[in-house]
């Protein structure tokens, strides 16, 4: 459900939505809040959940993630790639809410 | 139409004044009847009782329905009411604001207003009887909480790490993956072991996760079913950084509300016993007091129906 609805193949550095639904956003929360998948509001686990469903690509293990506050209650996390560039995630509430579940809102490959 | 005028308006007064109301009633008479009663409290008492499979709650039900002689549909009508405490919290947290909706004071207030109409709804429906279904409920509750205590603290061992424990609450989950064969524990690191995730755990931790993959096998007693190597992919129920399974004096030392005794859920002892005033480590009210998580496919292993609850017996010897 955590899944990206895009791929890697614009690694341009420009931004790619993901195309989640409302519909699939209420119902990971409806999970969340019967106590079930209690990370849906950790953005390590939402970050790491998306890239593991992107192909291509692999987290860099030995490398160092980040994951810093944004304006409008958004944050952005950036994980190292095995293949020398980073991912950059843009995290959010669902209807750019202030609490609750995170789902990735967009996402772009960039060089380092 | 007068009567469920008078009703609705009932409804919206209890949400306003759930607690006033509550109070007023403890002030008629019954010590900390909030407490003693957990219609009163908050919690999934009817899924508890009616939707666990477990030797014991099911003979509770069968004297509930003899205690009180009620019919078989009025059996069901509570067996609703038992599927209804879950799923009216989540659709009335549907209908909020997205600005409102997903606050952990939001998510305690919406479940106060659930349990508040469901005894409306109970009420409505027994009438006269009610007063007959509150006592026994209350009744039932205390023995089954002394009961559950001692029947879990004389299958834990407290003097070290343990390798199993005989008597967690499972309840079941939509997992990330349809059709995923995967349990979920409430430590996050297990997951993230066994995922790969490895940047992602403290690098204290590293060597103490540096095993997987982690699995739990699992035993249902009411059925004699069991599954082996079960994978722990996913997180919860309730709490993140609760492993209940490791003393705080272990080679793993539990995280996380280390006043509980080894082998107790922080969500068991939220539920049954108040522990942080009811509450899991995100604030939120503990409505079940669920200690692992069982897709679909594992439950239906285990000899569970849909939705269908159990207390089973889980061996942890192989997590960190």
């Amino acid at each position: 459900m955590l899944a990206a609805c895009g791929s890697t193949k614009n690694s341009d550095g420009s931004w790619i939505e993901n195309d989640i639904t409302t519909s699939q956003l209420s119902s990971l929360q409806r999970e969340y809040d019967a106590g079930h998948r209690a990370g849906l509001n950790d953005p390590i686990q939402v970050s790491r959940e998306f890239i593991s469903s992107l192909s291509g690509i692999e987290v860099d293990e030995s490398g160092e993630s980040v994951i810093e506050e944004q304006d409008g209650h958004k944050q952005l996390a950036v994980y190292p790639l095995t293949n020398g560039k980073s991912i950059e995630l843009e995290l959010a509430h669902p209807n750019d809410g202030e609490e609750g579940i995170l789902y990735v809102k967009r996402y772009r490959i960039v060089t380092k | 139409m007068y009567k469920k005028l008078c009703l609705t308006l009932l409804v919206v007064l209890s949400m306003l004044l759930s607690g006033v109301w509550v109070n007023e009633v403890q002030a008629g008479g019954s010590i900390d009847f909030k407490s003693d009663n957990p219609l009163y409290d908050d919690k999934e008492v009817l899924n508890y009782l009616l939707w666990t499979m477990d030797e014991k709650l099911e003979k509770d039900v069968v004297k509930l329905q003899e205690d009180l002689g009620l019919s078989e549909k009025e059996m069901d009508f509570l067996k609703e009411w038992g599927l209804k405490e879950r799923s009216l919290v989540m659709e009335s947290l549907n209908q909020l604001s997205p600005q409102d909706q997903q606050d952990a004071a939001t998510f305690n207030r919406i479940a106060e207003d659930v349990f508040a109409q469901r005894n409306l709804a109970l009420q409505d429906y027994f009438g006269e009887r009610y007063t007959l279904l509150e006592t026994w409920i209350s009744e039932w509750w205390k023995e089954e909480v002394d009961y559950r205590n001692q029947w879990l603290a004389a299958r834990t061992d407290v003097n070290a790490d343990i390798d199993r424990v005989s008597g967690v609450f499972a309840t079941q989950y939509n997992p990330n993956t349809s059709g995923a064969y995967e349990v979920a524990l409430s430590d996050k690191y297990v997951k993230f072991a066994n995922l790969g995730w490895i940047s992602n755990i403290p690098s204290n931790l590293r060597t103490i996760y540096g095993k997987a993959p982690y699995v739990v096998n699992v035993y249902n007693p009411a059925t004699g079913r069991s599954v082996r190597s079960v994978k722990v992919d996913e997180v919860g129920p309730w709490n993140t950084d609760d492993n209940y399974w490791d003393a705080k004096n272990g080679t793993n030392p539990r995280r996380k509300f280390t006043d509980l005794p080894l082998g107790t859920p922080q969500a068991y002892a939220a539920y049954t016993n108040g522990h942080n005033g009811g509450k899991d480590q995100s604030g939120r009210k503990v409505l079940n007091p669920a200690g692992i998580d069982l897709t679909p496919r594992v439950a239906t292993d285990l000899g569970l129906k849909s939705l269908q609850n159990a207390w089973i017996d889980v061996r942890y010897e192989y997590l960190p």
